[in-house]
């Protein structure tokens, strides 16, 4: 079976050390592949040439040390790859070979640029580098402690992955995308149908799930899964709260859409601000589920947390569907989002239908953060710039009906996942889906599964 | 189509009393005043919760709501004596590790610096979009791109002279108004929102993309395209009035940019008195009358969209020169929402309301940054840091602002000079 590879040349770890320090400050673990799509199978042993056994010591004065992995392969060491150190009037300083940590170390005889290249053909069968052009990195040896930067040759996938493998992978990230999105989209057009607002705080709803569950696990040290559910019952009062505290009030004085639009965009500006102010700009991770193994599934792999969140994902949504297809309330928010006036006339309490669906809309979109939160880190704006993909999916679907939410979200989340595939730059992947957001608003305004007098 | 609610009506002595919006007001303004605003909102929660007593005591079976007004009044009286506090603290003496004078003067030169320059010229165009006509174009930042964009790229990748790169800049908004109106001004203004904001977002995204970094620079983005614009000026020492002070070069540009922003305006003011002005104007108010009359409501509002753009990409370009350098992030949506603010403050549909809004906007803005800044730095802040540490400061004039655009929108969405009945909220 043929190793996908990116080799990282993972560390130029390039500490100078000038008198005995401890080398235990190699670990450079914090890593993690760029692409989280790296499936590999392989179990096949790179032979060693020799590098096995040795004990690494750390030597006196300023030395390079390089660490090599394989970051498709469980960031396994890649043992004996010969790798040349040279200074910069071109001399040789020395080489080594990658001992069973897959690391080395090269003295040098003072600090300066160096050059590291590394030799592609010692590199173990079905290795090589992502960009094979490319074996050599420029680290600098500096004087002050350690430098713990990493200098990754190419991190882009080889092509040597079969394409199926690769759809396959990203057909099931995307699959999971969506339906996360599909979640926070339902959220959307629920508010959306009954209220008729066009809602441009709703990603912070997304981020507020998110930093609920953070503020839990990391504030209250309570387990992640606890968290989430924490969260999304914090996430309902909210919705709650800001309905009877907000927006009610604005439909009873007779504001306008238009005008409710714009303060929704300052209550945005206002939670987007706030969120930074209480968990800071950094990405922040969860105190369990991290990163998870992925275990093979045949033809896909997941890990166990992805699996959780798809299988979350639908049961929610199914039972929502359910809900609103089959009970009593359900039947009022779909008739109180056909028509609010004949609702009112026909003895519903509208506004407490109105309630419920902001309590429903903001719980299923606060769950979407939790999943997001667990599935990788929480941030004040992965709300935000989640907000016009899952515009594009609502606008897709057809604004305001619970179908068309659905079915534009796994659109838009396949999209953007597959997309790298086909040509799309993978830095601006989300663009595909604003560029489909603007063409369905061109052929199709009222949506694919929309009726044809929503676009009034 | 109306999905806006309405209680059913009853009998008018049975109708439910209102808490009065004034009230309201003055309870949020008072709260905000004691924790956002360092008490600046603070005497017009004082005065909102007095004009919400008088109403609620003239009319008590329509109006509740006193709690909140009374809420509002206390809250309000606090922070003003807070804020005469620290004023009088400030000023005249050296208690508080806060130069008052400082903030005054950082607040001004921002209000009449670049900045405020390129929010002004970036709300006219919102003006002519929003204000005047009624399209509700929340891409107003892509339209900055472009114009930025234009000039840069002309030079720095195609090596395209200076002179001809201007008048390149000047015609991508047109062109990305026209692409961008083509498709979208049929559609009601909400979709209109969502695709202009799409807009702005794609072109910022492919502007700091890894792959076109070679042509369009990237996340860096592009320097080095503006000597001739510093080449021309003329002053060569700092400029200092006193209450502002400028450096040689931002003297320039504030000179080139405020001649902008006039000549801007004299064509707002021009078209807008003009029949043009006044098609537009009845677009907004009620554009099938206006198509029943026989006027091509399409072409109109196209052309409202070009004016408005190629004034939003005469802020990009400005923006371009005043910094010599282009980078994507200052194209995010937030500049269209904050040029959205500054227009709201100071009146849509008012020639001069966009630039009055864009001052008054950056006025706040740097006071209230250039204070909290200045009271949570040093070894010992004025604000302890487990309240707020010289990061966090930073963001509350934001926090501030989005809960200023809410309540502008709720209580006064014709900004200081507006026609309550001039402005495009209502649902059509």
């Amino acid at each position: 079976m043929r190793l996908r590879l990116l080799a990282w040349f993972a560390a130029g770890l390039a500490f100078l050390m000038m008198v005995l320090s401890p080398l235990a400050a190699l670990a450079d673990d914090t890593t993690e592949p760029a692409e989280p799509s790296s499936t590999t199978t392989s179990t096949e042993e790179p032979d060693d040439q020799g590098g096995d056994g040795e004990t690494v010591e750390p030597p006196d004065g300023p030395y390079i040390t390089v660490v090599l992995q394989d970051s498709a392969n469980d960031d396994a060491p890649i043992v004996g790859v010969t790798l040349t150190v040279t200074a910069e009037d071109g001399t040789e300083v020395g080489s080594a070979v990658t001992n069973d940590e897959g690391r080395v170390i090269i003295e040098t005889p003072e600090r300066g640029a160096y050059e590291v290249e590394l030799d592609q053909d010692t590199l173990p069968d079905g290795t090589e580098l992502s960009d094979p052009d490319d074996a050599s990195i420029t680290i600098q040896v500096r004087f002050d402690g350690p430098n713990p930067g990493l200098f990754p040759i190419g991190v882009e996938e080889v092509v040597a992955v079969p394409f199926t493998d690769r759809l396959v992978t990203a057909l099931t990230s995307g699959v999971k995308f969506g339906l996360i999105v599909a979640l926070a989209a339902l959220g959307l057009s629920l508010i959306f149908g009954t209220t008729g607002l066009t809602n441009f705080a709703h990603g912070e709803l997304i981020t507020f799930g998110a930093v609920m569950t953070y503020v839990a696990n990391r504030g209250f040290g309570l387990p992640v899964i606890l968290s989430g559910v924490l969260a999304v019952v914090v996430s309902a009062l909210f919705g709650w709260v800001q309905e009877r505290g907000l927006w009610r009030p604005l439909r009873r004085r007779g504001t306008g859409l238009i005008a409710m639009m714009i303060v929704s965009i300052g209550l945005g500006l206002l939670l987007r601000n706030s969120f930074q102010y209480s968990i800071g700009s950094a990405r922040q991770s969860l105190s369990q589920y991290v990163s998870q193994g992925r275990r093979d599934y045949g033809f896909i792999s997941l890990a166990d947390k992805e699996l959780a969140i798809i299988g979350i994902a639908l049961v929610t949504i199914t039972i929502s569907c359910v809900l609103l297809m089959k009970t009593r309330l359900g039947k009022a928010m779909r008739a109180v989002s056909d028509n609010p006036a004949l609702s009112a006339s026909s003895g519903m309490k509208v506004d407490s239908v109105i309630g419920a669906v902001w309590i429903l809309g903001t719980a299923l979109t606060g769950l979407a953060g939790v999943l997001l939160a667990i599935n990788s880190q929480v941030n004040f704006l992965m709300g935000f710039k989640l907000l016009l993909l899952v515009f594009a999916a609502v606008t897709l679907g057809g604004l305001g009906t619970i179908w068309g939410a659905l079915f534009g979200s796994m659109i838009i989340g396949i999209m953007v996942e597959v997309g790298p595939l086909f040509g799309v730059p993978s830095s601006i992947k989300e663009v595909g889906a604003l560029v489909v957001l603007i063409l369905v608003l061109l052929l199709r305004p009222q949506g694919i599964l929309g009726r044809r007098e929503r676009i009034g | 189509m109306s999905a806006t609610t309405h209680e059913p009506t009853t009998a008018p002595a049975l109708r439910p009393k209102r808490t009065h919006p004034a009230a309201i007001a003055s309870a949020v303004l008072g709260v905000a005043g004691l924790t956002l605003t360092a008490g600046i909102a603070s005497p017009f929660a004082l005065w909102k919760g007095k004009q919400a007593i008088t109403a609620i005591e003239a009319d008590p079976d329509d109006y509740e709501g006193r709690g909140l007004a009374n809420l509002g009044r206390v809250l309000g009286l606090l922070g003003t004596v807070l804020l005469v506090t620290w004023l009088v603290l400030g000023l005249f003496t050296n208690v508080l590790p806060v130069d008052i004078g400082q903030v005054f003067k950082t607040a001004l030169n921002q209000a009449l610096g670049p900045n405020a320059i390129v929010f002004a010229l970036a709300a006219i165009g919102l003006n002519v979009h929003f204000g005047y006509t009624g399209l509700l174009n929340f891409g107003q930042a892509g339209f900055m791109a472009v114009g930025a964009y234009g000039l840069a790229v002309s030079v720095v990748t195609f090596d395209i002279g200076f002179w001809p790169a201007v008048g390149i800049s000047l015609l991508a908004p047109v062109l990305l108004a026209i692409l961008l109106g083509v498709p979208t001004l049929r559609l009601r203004a909400d979709y209109l929102a969502i695709a202009t904001i799409a807009t702005a977002e794609i072109l910022r995204l492919t502007f700091g993309s890894v792959e076109m970094s070679d042509t369009l620079g990237g996340s860096n983005g592009l320097t080095g395209y503006a000597g001739t614009f510093q080449e021309l000026n003329p002053f060569e020492s700092r400029l200092d009035l006193g209450f502002v002070a400028f450096s040689a070069r931002d003297t320039w540009s504030v000179l080139v940019g405020w001649s902008m922003v006039a000549i801007c305006l004299l064509i707002v003011w021009a078209l807008m008195r003009s029949p043009w002005g006044r098609v537009l104007r009845s677009i907004r108010e009620d554009e099938d009358a206006v198509r029943s009359l026989g006027k091509n409501v399409f072409a109109y509002k196209m052309q409202a969209l070009v004016l408005g753009g190629v004034f939003g990409g005469l802020a990009g370009l400005f923006l371009a020169l005043k910094q010599a350098s282009v980078v994507p992030t200052d194209y995010s949506t937030n500049v269209t929402f904050f040029a959205y603010t500054a227009l709201l403050i100071g009146g849509a549909a008012r020639v001069l309301g966009p630039v009055v809004g864009a001052m008054i906007f950056w006025f706040l803005i740097s006071g209230l940054g250039s204070f909290l800044g200045q009271a949570t730095s040093g070894i010992d802040p004025l604000v302890p840091t487990w309240i707020m540490d010289n990061t966090q400061s930073s963001l509350v004039r934001f926090i501030a602002t989005g809960l200023g655009l809410m309540l502008l929108m709720i209580f006064r969405p014709q900004g200081i000079f507006g026609d309550r009945r001039e402005i495009a909220i209502d649902e059509r």
